[in-house]
């Protein structure tokens, strides 16, 4: 250690430093476990607004082909 | 002429030379970033003027609130020093070395003919303007001090728990400013950290959760049966009239504006980008800041330097780059949330008109920010290759940057492989994931909390890393936020914390209020592309005239008059459009969206000139262009300044010594600084102001703050008669004590040092002031102090006043400004003739 040139405050300060950096680290990975766990199951589904009603065209009744019968003629 | 020959500054003719040139090429650039902003109005309305679920910003208001307190505790030492009649400037002297354009009109009552208090309305009216509204420069007594630290205890506490939320946030923003713009002796960075970011949060509806006033409302409309709850209709969503409730139900959490807690948002990018690119000195370039910054002995915690033997050329030149470079590039994640809330938003896409004034505006901007660097290349120090070759650089980089854009929008990467292993799913590279990742939070605002870890762990900077960490809950969601608590809580409960039921059941968490209700706005109006332009047409027009014309009235009349014209375009616009049918839930209608959104311009261009760089190649407009905004920021409090360790660290430990004589020529030294032992605690936990305004008195801080040195010694002399009978000493000298930290290349070689032994060994000191107690204005105990600690009194004529003549000034003034007034009405009558 004397040879080193390392004194007991320096390993406090080493210790506590490599515990920072190695407690960081867990944390961010738990973060990112976290956040992709989130966006992958958001358990409560977004309020989205109504669908609007929207303006449509109206289609033109399709006349009546050939081989459609009257309704009345299918029962008589 | 003598001062001109004093300033040691060295100004480049040639760059002042080209700023006329820099500034027209300023201009064009921001008119082509406004057209962009025209031609995406939609997206700009739709990034700023939404609603939103309140959850975010009610835990920002929690925790930025404790760090606001502690911000002001963290100063109890020296709350007499600084803002008392006991310390180094009583209330008269405070008024006029801080505040005397506002205290013009306002007289201290020591002189015959001069009353105490305003001398008129004009004088009243001179300080209502501002900026330092502060209660402490009428009343200072320690008694009235403490009763005002009390009031802004309660109103913080009260914001803190959102109890009268609104008003608490007001209360809190005008004690805490009332208190800090009394002395500006002990700020640091950290004071421009909360005046700016609680400037924003008091303008949010912050109280609107996970406060005592929600939970008031909450109790009230469940007694009512007027509450949608987790249970019920709604499921605390709130829900619109039925058989079973005509009324409809209320929501748990309402919408609020989105604007205020994105503001916050880029305010931290701002500070981010403006203390990056200012970092552009040789130390900073060279990896080495880190090291001096650390090895300055009034912040580290614990001693930096056998740390520093051994990574100060390696690791810790890494560090600084990763600090430079995350600073310079952290307002990316801006781009990474604003395309994804527009993606989510699903906008439509731009017409093509839009479309086409979108990309050339946008190349406009690309060529005139390339013109930019080219002029300036020549006055800077820059790499050794001609100007040209940058223009080229930039425009390809930018141009690359577009195609890879339309790439990410068009044709996304779809990644089947990953070093010869096949994926399970396909990944689909494309914008959403782009700004998921690169521009993401989860790698920027990890970046963000690592740095501030890393500052907070190594060095002790007092309230600036908590503020800025707690800005951190303004880039989540409410969703976020709620399922976070939730999770915690989840967790905690298991290992037999209790909690409330939904946290241990993990229930789903209660959904913001249902944009669907009526009380959201969905209307459709909106200002056309015509208005918008017109509106830059009068902002452009405005400054034109200024710089063209320079009439005698004030240019910004035809600002004033542009937006008038605006707001008819728009009232008009607002009767004739529907109520319902845009998807958007608004936070307002369209007359409060076109007010915010006007503002929102007007404080995002302030900002942004108010932080061009003080360089000679600006230097002919921005003094003026700082001016137009001056009044507003200033008074908003929102007036900034980011250049933190910038170009350079300092490189030498700087520390005060002060020396008191006494009348018996005894030298006592008051060991004021880290050069004696005890002031140097280690591991050092509690920040103490005392470091930093030792650096500012005796000259370790940029600026100009010698003045300070006169006031300092005068209040020792007061404080030595304090506490020694009532006699003064003969004389204080302040002493400037510093010695150089060695390169990190030495202390790799050499070993570490210690810093004791440095400035024993290589120290230098030089007294920097001398005064005289007995002579020196205000150098001796004033009797009304002497009467409160029951001291023997000073006879008639001991006592030197500093007597301003503040009633002659003001007479005067008004005297030369008729003058003036009717000179120039002459004038225009001879003219008229």
């Amino acid at each position: 250690m004397l040879l080193l040139g390392m004194r007991l405050l320096d390993f406090a300060i080493f210790g506590t430093l490599g515990t920072l950096w190695l407690g960081g680290a867990v944390f961010v990975v738990l973060l990112w476990r976290w956040v992709i766990r989130f966006e992958r199951g958001d358990d409560v589904p977004p309020v989205k607004p109504e669908p609007m009603a929207q303006a449509v065209r109206p289609e033109p009744t399709r006349p009546p082909t050939r081989h459609q019968k009257p309704l009345v003629a299918a029962h008589s | 002429m003598l001062l001109a020959l004093l300033d040691d500054t060295v100004v480049n003719a040639d760059a002042v030379a080209l700023s006329p040139t820099m500034g027209w090429l300023l201009l064009a650039a921001a008119v082509f970033a406004a057209l962009i902003f025209i031609a995406g109005s939609e997206r700009w309305r739709r990034w700023w003027l939404t609603a939103e679920d309140p959850r975010s910003i009610a835990v920002f208001r929690i925790v930025f609130s404790v760090f606001v307190i502690a911000n002001i505790n963290g100063m109890w030492e020296y709350f007499e020093f600084l803002y008392t009649d006991e310390g180094i400037f009583p209330a008269d002297v405070a008024r006029q070395v801080f505040a005397s354009q506002q205290f013009a009109g306002f007289g201290d009552g020591m002189v015959e003919g001069e009353p105490y208090g305003f001398f008129d309305a004009a004088g009243f009216w001179q300080f209502l303007q501002g900026p330092k509204w502060s209660l402490l420069y009428f009343w200072d007594s320690p008694a009235f001090f403490w009763a005002h630290l009390a009031a802004f205890h309660v109103a913080a506490i009260s914001l803190l728990l959102g109890f009268r939320t609104r008003i608490a946030g007001i209360l809190t923003w005008f004690l805490m400013n009332s208190i800090l713009v009394r002395n500006h002796l002990g700020w640091e960075g950290t004071e421009l950290v909360y005046r700016c970011m609680l400037a924003y949060l008091i303008l949010a509806r912050s109280g609107h959760a996970y406060s005592i006033d929600n939970w008031l409302r909450c109790r009230k409309l469940r007694k009512q049966g007027l509450l949608s709850e987790r249970d019920g209709p709604g499921g605390g969503a709130g829900a619109p009239p039925s058989e079973e409730h005509p009324k409809g139900l209320e929501p748990i959490f309402r919408l609020i504006p989105s604007w205020p807690r994105k503001l916050i948002m880029l305010q931290l990018a701002t500070i981010y980008l403006t203390t990056g690119t200012l970092k552009t000195g040789s130390v900073w370039m060279s990896g080495d800041s880190l090291y001096y910054a650390l090895n300055l002995d009034h912040f580290y915690r614990v001693p930096p330097q056998y740390l520093s033997s051994l990574a100060g050329t390696t690791v810790f030149r890494g560090m600084t780059y990763a600090v430079k470079i995350g600073q310079t590039g952290f307002a990316l994640i801006l781009i990474g949330l604003i395309t994804r809330e527009l993606i989510k938003q699903k906008v439509p896409p731009l017409s093509t008109v839009r479309a086409w004034m979108m990309r050339l505006s946008f190349a406009g901007l690309i060529v005139s920010t390339a013109a930019l660097g080219m002029v300036a290349w020549p006055v800077h120090f820059t790499p050794k290759v001609p100007a040209w070759s940058f223009g080229v650089f930039w425009i390809v980089l930018w141009g690359g940057i577009w195609l890879m854009w339309r790439k990410l929008t068009y044709e996304p990467w779809r990644v089947r492989k990953v070093f010869g292993r096949s994926l399970s799913h396909e990944a689909v590279l494309d914008r959403e994931w782009f700004c998921r990742w690169i521009l993401g939070r989860r790698v920027l605002l990890v970046w963000h909390l690592a740095f501030h870890a890393h500052i907070f762990t190594l060095m002790n900077v007092g309230q600036f890393q908590t503020g800025m960490l707690s800005v951190t809950f303004a880039f989540l969601h409410g969703r976020e936020i709620a399922t976070l608590l939730r999770d915690i809580g989840y967790r905690l409960s298991r290992v037999g914390i209790p909690m409330p039921r939904h946290a241990k059941l993990r229930l789903p968490i209660i959904p913001e209020a249902n944009p669907n209700l009526k009380a959201v706005a969905h209307d459709k109006a909106r200002l056309s592309m015509g208005v918008l332009l017109l509106g830059l047409v009068g902002v452009l027009a405005g400054i034109i005239v200024r710089v063209k014309v320079a009439p005698e009235w004030d240019f910004r009349w035809i600002w004033v008059a542009t937006a008038a014209v605006v707001v008819v375009f728009a009232w008009r616009e607002r009767g004739k459009a529907e109520r319902e049918g845009h998807p958007t839930a608004w936070a307002y209608g369209p007359m409060g969206r076109l007010f915010v959104s006007g503002l929102l311009a007007w404080h995002l261009t302030a900002v942004a000139t108010w932080l061009l760089p003080d360089k000679d190649c600006l230097s002919t407009f921005r003094p003026e262009a700082r001016n137009a905004f001056a009044f507003w920021l200033t008074r908003t409090t929102t007036d900034q300044g980011w250049g933190m360790f910038a170009p350079n660290p300092p490189r030498s430990n700087v520390f005060m010594k002060v020396l008191v004589t006494d009348k018996e020529g005894n030298v006592w030294d008051l060991r004021t600084d880290l050069y004696a032992e005890e002031q140097m605690p280690l591991p050092w936990i509690w920040n103490t102001r005392l470091r930093k305004m030792n650096r500012r008195i005796i000259g370790g801080e940029s600026g100009p703050s010698d003045w300070y040195r006169k006031w300092y010694a005068r209040y020792e002399c007061r404080q030595w008669a304090r506490e020694h009978g009532g006699q003064s000493p003969a004389k204080v000298e302040l002493v400037k004590v510093w010695y150089q930290i060695p390169s990190p290349e030495q202390t790799r070689q050499h070993g570490y040092y210690d810093p004791r032994e440095l400035l024993e060994r290589t120290g230098s000191e030089r007294v920097s002031y001398t005064e005289n107690c007995d002579r020196a204005v205000m150098g001796q105990l004033p009797n009304w102090i002497r009467e409160r600690d029951g001291l023997p009194l000073l006879e008639e004529g001991e006592y030197r006043p500093w007597i301003k003549q503040r009633h002659d000034k003001w007479v005067r003034r008004h005297e030369i400004e008729a003058q003036k007034k009717a000179r120039a009405e002459a004038r225009k009558q001879a003219k008229a003739e």
